[in-house]
Formats: C-alpha cells, structure tokens, sequence
C-alpha cells in the first residue's frame, strides 16, 4: 500500500523550504554584491570625511542632535527638559550618544575644600 | 533519525491539515519578522556607512563649552596645543546651521580653504556637476543634491540669503556627488571666508579646532594635556567619534529597539493565547495519538517540528521582505521616521551590512521564543489523560 | 507474554473516583475480572455505568484511584507514561467509541499512525496493511479521507489500525454503535474471527443483540460502576 499523499505533502513542504533557504541565498550574495560593488565609494566618503571634517550622517537635519550626534551639545536632546523628548520624531526615536557627551568630562571632578 | 524523520514528515502533514490557523500565525510572525529585519538592516547599514569614514576623522576635535553649549573657539588656543609632543597638524574650524524659516530648512555652511591643494583634490573626487570654487569671499559654493534641490538652484544660479542686519549672496558653482549624499545632502561648502561672514564668525575665532597627532595611540596623552591647556574644552576622540552611530543605534537602549520588543513580546503572548485555545479537534488529536501508543515526548517533539516549521515560514519571507524594502525600495514609511520632520532628505543608498550571522540571529531571536511559547500549551495537552482528552473533558 | 493460568486481561479491586468530598462519583468502584486468553466477552450496561472508564482503566489510559491491571499477566498500573505507551502500541489494541481517526487525515496515514514514533511504516507493514485491508474489504479507500468513509467503513478502519500492531489483546468500546444491522453483523463476523485467530476481546456495549449473541464466551454487567451478577 503505497502513501502518495504523504509523500507528496513532504516533498510539498521540502520545495517550500529549499525556496526560502534559496531565496536567502541569494539576499546574502546580492549583499556581499553590493557591498563588493561600493569600494569606489570608500575613497569618497573618507574624502568628504575630510572636508567636511565630521563622519556624521545628514540623517534628520531638524532635530535638535541628530545632525552631528558626535559634536553636539550635551543638552540639545533634553533643551526643554531632561525627560522631554525632542519635538522631532527622529529625534525622540533614537537615543542620543551619552557616552559622547560625556567625553572629557572625567579630567575634571568637583572636589570638596580641605580634601 | 528515522525516528525524528518520522515526526518531521507527521509535523509537516499537521500544519497542512491546520492550514488556516497555520498560514495565520505564519503571516503575524513574518509581519513581526518584517518590522525587526527592516530596522536592524537599516541601522546595521546606516552603522557600516558611518564606519566607512572613521579612518578620515580628526584625531581629537576639541569644543568649547559656554553655559553647557558649544561656544567660539579663539584661534589662540591652537599654538600652545601644536608644542604638544605628537601632535602633527591644528587645524581651526569655521562651521556651523543655519535656519531659513520660511522655507523651514536648516543646513550645514562648511568653510574651507578652497586653495589649498588637498582640499580640491578631496572635492574633485565627490563633485558630480560643475567646477570647484575659487577665490575667498566670492560668494562660490558647492551645494548637496537634496539642498539645491530644495533651494531649486542649477549650476551657475545664484540666492541670495539675510546675514545679521545685511545679506549674502551665494552662486552655486558644484553639486556634490549622490554617492556621498547622506553626509553632504543639507552641506553648503564655501571658502573660510564666505564662511565666517555667513554664520557670523569674527576672525581669530572658530567653530571648533581638529587635531591630528603623529599615531592615535597618542589620544589619550594628548587630551589630557590639551584639558589641562583648556579646561573648559570638550575634547571628543576619533573612536568615540566612530562609535557615535553603534551608540545611538543600540536597540538595547534606543525607543525604536523597545517598541520592537514590545511588539515581539506582544506576538508572543499572542501565539502563546492562541495555542493555549487548544480546540476540540487539536486536544481530541493528541487524545488519540497517546492512546494509540504515542509518548509524551514523541507528541512534544512532533509539535516543536510542526512550530519550527511554522516559525521558519513566518520568519524567513519576513527577513526577504525587509531586505527588500530597506535595500530595494529604500525604506518608505521608516525611512521618514529615521528622518523626522527634515525637509531635505538624503536618498537612502545604502550597502547592505547583511550576513549569515544576522540571519541566523534573527532568525533565533524571533523562531526560539515562538516555539518555545507554543510548546508549553503542547506540553499541558500532552501530559493529561489521553482518555480525557479523547472524551474532551479537561 | 503469558500468564500461567492463561488469563490475559485482569482487573483486581479496580476503582476511579473523580471529585472529593460531596462532589465524589465513582465511575468505577471495586471492579474485579479475569478474562482468558482467546476469548470474546461482553461488558454490558446503561449509559453511564462506567463501561468506557473501565475499559480505559484496562488499557493504561486512565490511573486508577485504587486497585490494578494486569495484561498478559504483567502488572501495568504502576508503569510510567512512557511504558504505558509502549503497552498501547504493543499490548492492547484499543478501537474507541468515536472511532478516533484523526480527520483531514488519509485511511492510510491514520492506520500507521501509531508506527511514527517508531520511524514509520515499513515495506512489511504496508504489505501487511495492504493484506489486512483486502480481508476487510477496503482496499479501495486505502487513499481515501477519513471524511469520506461511512461509519462502518470507519469502524472497520479503526479494527485494523489496532490488528496491524499484532496486539494479543483487543478493547473495543461501543463497536456497533449508531451502526445499521448489516454492519452490525460484518462488525461481529470480523471480531469473531479474530477470537478464533486467538485474540482475547473486551467489547463495551449497551446493545442488547450483542450481549446475548451466542458465540460471546461471557458477559459482565456493569451497573453504576459495579459488576453485577
């Protein structure tokens, strides 16, 4: 007695999943594709580095900090308050670079007089 | 193994009988797959860009603060940091926004010395269109795509905007490059000169001092001894300037990574709900199978096959698809929320940071809790009496 | 797996309660049997005396409140999960009341279900299956969905998913059932011919006909849970 259609369902299945897993193969090809393909634009982007003399990216010019996240003030994502959050959706949606504002700050502790 | 194969092939046959309450779940998880995938290929992207030009960067760049804000630096301050053993090249730095609120635009004015040699060997390798400027103070800039586009100027059309209590007027002479629009999209490059009267800043002051040093292990001694120089200085290294984007892209830490786990943590519970409403037919099936001879474990171990399966459905066209959106269609819909309110927007060209590793990441992140919450209520159905559960009486 | 004095299906002191105090109900209370081997007997009742619970409580389906079962001679009360499963597969073929096909499913599938965990169907088994479902007369439906089937094509189909495990022991729980005489009789004329292979079997039923069949080699009478002479 043979059971046609439970092979038939397995193979179904097996042809569904060798589709996906061959669908996946191609995103990771098309990426290291891509990615081979932008070399060019490494030396671009290092020499728009120097002219500009930032790497920060022109993500959401209206934001308060979101523009040069690295040469921010530290209070321009809290201006209204520290729990605020900035008016711009950008802004408010991703976090700004703590630890870059606090850059330089650990030189200069408070010191208490007599001690 | 034939074992397992057995319970794959039993698995497999379920979630086709179950097909309606299969291709559901199917669709929500690869809907939750869609929205995770597309956010942490975008950043990944965004991050490897911003890495790109990290080796360009300035050793350290060095702020002053007034009153908690950056302030004028004095072009003094540069002598006593150049002695500094190590320390190669102090270079001040005029630049800085400007706002046009009828247009509600606001861009970024570089100065730069438009004569010296490296500086139009830099520009001649990212203009697109036009020539490089020439002659300080004449009022000739190179202008990103989307900021011209936005202004509506053309190669050789001239704007004129208000300065203080007078004007300036501007002729467009370069367009810069696509390729570098998401650094250059809301850039106006001029002369240090044209510069310093557009954003008002008077000689012998700059926006803020670059300094490059003889090797960057050198950073550290050099910032303290600048600090001790300049107390009131901000000084921001070159690595700490790299990991700006690994920092405000941290899904752990950012709003967009918790509202992603929210709505992961919500499919869960979602899925768990949905399989602890065992109907009828399910428990009457797992009823029969234990009273025909079927373990606990082999019922456990044909479910988890069966919601891997499903999971596996779910998840992988959900990664397709987002690569799709971010990379094909460059991310509508996220790419505004990446953006704000910005009225000049880059194209979002980016190189996918995608590789086996994130796949399976993702792929781990959102299949092993989904199956995990299904296997419990599994678990529960399985360990009960199979003559309970054959009669449907719990 | 033999007993020495032949008895293959024992229950001794057999009892299931559900609910405590005020709530408590036996289905089953103080039940004693020994059936021998290659015999066909009856358990016969009202509905709700308990015949399905005591059937369960023979297969190892249900844990009994008190008492215990033995088949083959074995003690099994006490076995685990696991073990008891491996008694269903092997020892005791139980066709159920509702017939317990699983739908969606082909009458193919469904007859080696019960083989999956142990790697599915071999080629002997399909002979096997092949052979047992032209001696029932339904070798046409080998492909069909259980949907499709009549009851007594159902009945039959759950007969041989427990025949194809070669289980010495056979409980039926209700095999007439909501079945028209003509079945009714192929039913019986299939379960008689497997006694006389030497199978020992145990049939639930309230129908009167079967009870009082002459061929039927003894008939217990459960009243409210308790065996009544």
């Amino acid at each position: 007695m043979k059971t046609t259609s439970t092979t038939r369902r397995l193979w179904q299945h097996v042809a569904a999943l060798i589709l996906l897993l061959s669908g996946v193969a191609w995103m990771l090809l098309d990426a290291a594709g891509r990615r081979a393909g932008h070399r060019e634009h490494h030396s671009q982007v290092r020499a728009v580095v120097r002219l500009l003399g930032t790497a920060d990216m022109v993500l959401s010019s209206s934001s308060r900090w979101l523009r040069h996240p690295s040469l921010s003030e530290p209070g321009a994502a809290f201006a209204d308050g520290p729990a605020i959050l900035d008016n711009d959706p950008a802004g408010a949606v991703m976090r700004p670079p703590r630890e870059v504002f606090a850059a330089g700050a650990g030189a200069f502790q408070p010191l208490q007089e007599g001690r | 193994m034939k074992r397992h194969l057995a319970l794959i092939s039993f698995a497999f046959g379920s979630a086709g009988r179950r097909a309606g309450r299969t291709l559901s779940i199917a669709f929500a998880l690869a809907l939750v797959t869609f929205c995770f995938s597309s956010v942490l290929f975008l950043t990944e992207a965004l991050r490897r860009e911003a890495r790109l030009g990290a080796a360009a960067l300035p050793d350290l760049t060095i702020q002053i603060l007034a009153a908690g804000r950056p302030a004028l630096v004095s072009e003094k301050e540069c002598e006593p940091i150049a002695t500094i053993p190590g320390v190669v090249a102090v270079q001040p730095r005029v630049w800085g926004y400007y706002f046009v609120p009828t247009l509600s635009g606001n861009f970024t004015v570089v100065g730069v010395d438009t004569d010296a040699e490296d500086v139009q060997r830099d520009l001649s390798l990212v203009l697109r269109k036009g020539r490089l400027p020439q002659g300080s103070g004449a009022g000739e800039v190179v202008v990103g795509e989307s900021l011209a586009a936005f202004l509506g100027l053309k190669i050789g059309d001239a704007v004129i905007f208000p300065v203080g209590r007078s004007t300036k007027r501007l002729v467009m002479v370069g367009l810069f490059q696509s390729q570098v629009a998401l650094w250059t999209a809301d850039v106006i490059l001029m002369s240090v000169a044209d510069a310093r009267e557009f954003l008002n800043v008077p000689k012998g002051y700059a926006t803020d001092i670059a300094v490059r040093l003889s090797t960057p292990d050198e950073a550290a001694v050099a910032a303290r001894k600048i600090a001790e120089l300049m107390p009131a200085a901000r000084i921001v290294d070159r690595q700490l300037v790299g990991r700006t984007y690994d920092l405000t892209f941290d899904t752990r830490g950012g709003m967009m990574g918790a509202m992603l786990m929210s709505a992961l943590v919500a499919f869960l519970i979602l899925a768990w709900d949905r399989f602890t409403a065992v109907g009828p037919g399910e428990r009457g099936e797992i009823g029969v199978l234990k009273a025909i001879g079927w373990r606990t474990s082999d019922v456990l171990v044909a479910r988890l096959w069966e919601n891997t399966l499903i999971g596996i459905y779910g998840a992988l066209p959900g990664i397709l698809a987002a690569y799709a959106y971010v990379f094909y269609a460059r991310a509508p819909g996220l790419a505004q929320v990446l953006l704000g309110w910005s009225s000049i927007y880059p194209a979002l060209r980016l190189a996918p940071a995608v590789d086996l590793g994130q796949v399976l990441v993702l792929l781990c992140l959102v299949v092993i809790p989904f199956v995990a919450a299904s296997l419990v209520p599994a678990w529960q159905a399985a360990t009960r009496d199979p003559y309970g559960l054959l009669r449907g009486v719990t | 797996m033999n007993s020495g004095n032949g008895v293959m299906v024992q229950a001794i002191g057999l009892t299931k309660r559900y609910g405590t105090g005020h709530s408590e109900k036996y289905a089953v209370r103080d039940v004693s049997l020994a059936i021998p081997g290659g015999q066909f007997w009856i358990v016969s009742g009202p509905s709700g005396s308990g015949k399905t619970t005591l059937l369960g409580l023979l297969a190892g389906m249900i844990a009994p409140t008190c008492g215990e079962v033995r088949l083959c001679g074995e003690p099994i009360t006490h076995l685990r999960d696991h073990l008891r499963a491996l008694v269903r597969r092997h020892l005791v073929g139980v066709v159920f009341q509702e017939c317990a096909l699983v739908p969606r499913m082909t009458l193919g599938e469904n007859l080696f279900l019960p083989l999956v965990p142990e790697g599915g169907a071999t080629e002997a088994d399909r002979l096997k299956a092949g052979a047992l479902l032209e001696r029932f007369g339904m070798a046409e439906f080998a492909q069909a969905r259980v949907e499709q089937l009549s009851a007594g094509e159902r009945q039959r189909a759950a007969i041989i998913r427990a025949l194809l495990a070669d289980a010495p022991i056979l409980l039926l729980d209700e095999p007439t059932a909501s079945l028209d005489t003509e079945n009714v009789r192929m039913i019986l004329e299939v379960l008689l011919r497997l006694r006389d292979e030497g199978r020992t079997l145990l049939a639930s039923t309230h129908d009167q006909r079967l009870a009082e069949h002459p061929h039927i080699d003894g008939v217990l009478r459960l009243v409210d849970g308790v065996l009544r002479e």
